[in-house]
């Protein structure tokens, strides 16, 4: 299965992105608690493109999904400023809420629900987010 | 998402249904800190319709919980709290930081 969507970057959006995965990847046979972990990971995801990345200014964000032999990759594009997300730090789980500073979480929950992220810059000068999953077919 | 709340005799009751995502966790933020800043420090927020819960959606829990736990006795109590929300809650390391009951109204009836 391969499928792509392209939404305007705002946090309305994040919904329609989520529905997007869980539709295609049930149609895919893919289990739901597998499907969650990626929806997850993609609305932490694109919430800080849409926050870090657009500071909120409009933009769009790409989401290309392939799920491919027990793989599902979740690739997202967008024409924001070059930000890396993968270098945010994470938050320091072990501290209590009063010692965190606000953010950080969406990166702890992202890597936490699939096996790998990368970042690259692509040919055009757009950042490139991709996000794997491997599952039990 | 909706959002319910009931004054109860010993505390507030939200009723949260819904995804509970950065587009809608500043609605939640605002309805909570409302309540609690017209004095009403013990909450039970009831999570049995949430299926999804972002980041944004946890902190809105955690800094609910910072505010209340600064008054005495007071507390964030949650119940109804489904696997999905336990699995975030637990991965952001907040399991420890809020009294979780299956039934609201062990929920409510422990204030």
């Amino acid at each position: 299965m391969q499928a792509g969507l392209t939404v305007q970057a705002a946090r309305e959006n994040l919904a329609v992105l989520r529905d997007f995965i869980s539709a295609r990847l049930r149609a895919d046979g893919v289990p739901t608690s597998i499907s969650d972990d990626v929806v997850q990971a993609v609305d932490e995801a694109a919430c800080n493109i849409i926050t870090h990345g657009y500071q909120s200014q409009p933009g769009s964000i790409r989401l290309e999904l392939v799920c491919d032999g027990g793989t599902i990759t979740a690739r997202l594009t967008d024409q924001a400023p070059l930000f890396d997300p993968t270098q945010l730090p994470p938050a320091k789980k072990d501290r209590p809420p009063e010692e965190r500073a606000a953010g950080g979480m969406g990166v702890l929950l992202m890597r936490a629900m699939v096996d790998s992220i990368s970042y690259r810059v692509t040919d055009d000068g757009n950042n490139e987010l991709t996000l794997q999953k491997r599952y039990q077919t | 998402m909706e959002i319910k709340h009931e004054s109860l005799k010993r505390c507030v009751l939200f009723t949260v249904e819904g995804r509970i995502d950065s587009s809608t966790a500043p609605d939640l933020q605002q309805k909570i800190n409302g309540i609690i800043d017209q004095g009403n420090f013990k909450v039970v927020v009831d999570l049995r319709g949430v299926d999804f819960i972002s980041s944004a959606g946890l902190w809105v829990l955690v800094n609910a919980q910072k505010k209340c736990k600064r008054f005495n006795r007071g507390e964030v109590v949650l119940s109804g709290v489904s696997q999905r929300v336990r699995d975030a809650l637990n991965l952001a390391g907040f399991i420890p930081y809020f009294n979780i009951y299956d039934d609201t109204a062990k929920a409510v009836g422990s204030f």
